[in-house]
């Protein structure tokens, strides 16, 4: 199961390579024109004009023209997370739904490892993927905006805890991956996981509109990462991000339950 | 008209070693598809060919075979243990599988492959290398570059590196040039030399007809004749062909009453038989020697059995 696991992130490092080597080119991007748009005085005073509802949809706060924690976590934060979300569930669904279709599987199962240990080997290479894609594209992106951008100093815990609240909106895109992936065939189960990531943000974006149903907030996995505070304090809320990891493991293990008697 | 002869099959080896023993297998996927009540008896050190046309059954016995997938009902034994399903994982150092295309990451070199599948097996290289040598892989191209019979070629090295004791092989030669197809075959030879025993599921019915000691036939997803291969050969017509028959010399062959069926084709006459002794006086008495005498091949069978 270990070499298993070793194999499976040696094939990943490419990946892993390209996802750091876009995240740095558009940290870079950003962080040149957050330089540009803070020497805008007047754009402060536009958003002192907008309404709440509307900041809130767009992610974004006062401040956000003139202190990069909170240009990057309405820019920056908003796509990693997003983009990481809808590629969680693509490599969710690949997981096991794309071994079992390009038949990989079966040569898989040629061998002597079990299903149990296939299905959980595949989750901890996607695990150790995005725990590793955190720490990489969390330290870059604050070095990069840290070097390129004149404020004094960029706060390394911002970067941290928008790593980890990113980490479990990934996680919980990879836990609907493979849980789709094992109701649907593979196309179908993108669209919809990918669909859901989506629609779920939108709707999360939407929640400080007045009239919004309450109980319908509880159903995005966004509402889980509150951005607002990670914006203000630096922080996350800590049972919000540990609700929403148990909820991915239960989906990851009742997944991999079912996979051992699915046909291949 | 033709009825499963298992028990008359397996008559012999009873001092075998039981391999493989399957026991009312079914799988029902509804509209007669699916497998029913099959039983499946292999012993170690033979070579079973199974043999059957396209959605016959045969892919359905084997992936339930090799837990693939789950039974609906029937009984499994591998090695002596029952076993059905996700169980069977965990015999499958004791088994080699070789689907009919078998799928890698395509950017992994067959090197790697062989590779990583002998760390994973806890074997040496070694167990690889001459088997790769033989069948002249290209190990540093990747597999996704690979044309068929190359990645079969793939596949047929990693079922066998470990020397497995049950071999399962589904259209192993399709795709291979003679060349390779011989060396293949003479792997499969050698695990039947060492006591292996190996269920052979081909469409080519000349390297059945070579290789196996036992052919077993589904349709349907029944079992519907299971024999010897010398047995089965034994027993098939012979087929007399002859040139420009005359009506009287035919009528006088057919008053023996030992033709089974006859046939015309332009100029030749065929005709199928059980015995040929009466047929070849007649032919001696009226100085007929320009005639071809054959046996039904095996193909013939399976045509007229899937016919």
């Amino acid at each position: 199961m270990i070499r298993y696991i070793g194999y499976g992130l040696w094939d990943k490092r490419k990946s892993l390579f390209f996802w750091i080597l876009v995240w740095g080119g558009l940290s870079i991007i950003l962080a040149l024109l957050f330089d540009g748009l803070s020497a805008e005085d007047e754009l402060e005073g536009v958003l002192e004009n907008l309404p709440e509802a509307l900041l809130g949809a767009l992610n974004i706060s006062q401040g956000y023209f003139s202190q990069v924690e909170n240009f990057v976590a309405g820019q920056f934060l908003t796509l990693y997370t997003l983009t990481g979300g809808v590629f969680g569930v693509f490599m969710g669904v690949g997981a096991i739904r794309g071994k079992i279709e390009s038949h990989y599987l079966q040569t898989l199962l040629s061998q002597h490892q079990s299903r149990w240990q296939i299905a959980i080997s595949e989750v901890v290479i996607q695990i150790v993927f995005w725990l590793m894609s955190a720490l990489l594209v969390g330290f870059l992106s604050w070095g990069i905006f840290g070097f390129f951008t004149e404020q004094e100093s960029v706060s390394g815990q911002f970067f941290f805890f928008a790593m980890l609240g990113s980490l479990s909106i990934q996680l919980f895109g990879l836990a609907i991956g493979l849980f789709f992936g094992i109701l649907w065939k593979a196309a179908v189960a993108q669209s919809l996981g990918s669909g859901l990531i989506a629609i779920t943000w939108l709707l999360n974006g939407l929640k400080d509109t007045p009239g919004y149903p309450e109980v319908l907030k509880l159903f995005s996995p966004f509402y889980y990462f509150d951005v607002a505070l990670l914006r203000e304090e630096f922080s996350i809320n800590w049972s919000s991000w540990w609700f929403l990891m148990m909820i991915s493991l239960a989906l990851a293990s009742l997944s991999v339950w079912i996979f051992q008697s699915e046909d291949v | 008209m033709h009825q499963p002869q298992s028990q008359h099959s397996i008559e012999g080896h009873s001092s075998r070693k039981s391999v493989v023993q399957i026991e009312s297998l079914t799988r029902d996927y509804g509209q007669n598809r699916g497998v029913f009540d099959v039983d499946i008896n292999l012993f170690a050190g033979e070579v079973v060919g199974f043999i059957g046309p396209n959605g016959a059954g045969k892919s359905t016995t084997i992936n339930m075979l090799t837990g693939l997938i789950e039974p609906g009902s029937g009984r499994l034994n591998l090695f002596g243990q029952h076993r059905m399903g996700a169980e069977i994982q965990g015999l499958k150092h004791r088994m080699g599988i070789l689907y009919s295309e078998p799928v890698f990451p395509g950017f992994l070199t067959p090197e790697t492959i062989f590779q990583r599948n002998a760390r994973m097996r806890e074997i040496p290289d070694s167990s690889w290398q001459a088997m790769a040598t033989k069948l002249e892989v290209d190990l540093k191209r990747p597999f996704g570059s690979l044309s068929l019979g190359n990645r079969k070629k793939v596949g047929v090295v990693t079922a066998l590196m470990h020397q497995p004791d049950l071999v399962i092989v589904d259209e192993p030669t399709s795709g291979l040039d003679p060349l390779v197809q011989k060396h293949f075959l003479e792997l499969i030879s050698e695990v039947k030399d060492r006591g292996g025993t190996v269920l052979l599921s081909s469409h080519v019915l000349s390297e059945v007809e070579a290789i196996c000691d036992r052919i077993i036939m589904i349709k349907k997803g029944k079992i519907i004749k299971e024999e010897q291969t010398q047995e089965l050969l034994n027993s098939l017509p012979r087929v007399f062909r002859l040139m420009n028959l005359t009506d009287d010399v035919l009528q006088k062959i057919l008053q023996t009453g030992v033709i089974d069926t006859q046939q015309r084709v332009a100029q030749e006459t065929r005709l199928y038989t059980q015995n040929s002794a009466p047929v070849l006086a007649i032919l001696a008495e009226v100085g007929i020697t320009d005639f071809f005498i054959e046996r039904l091949s095996l193909e013939e069978m399976f045509l007229e059995y899937y016919s």
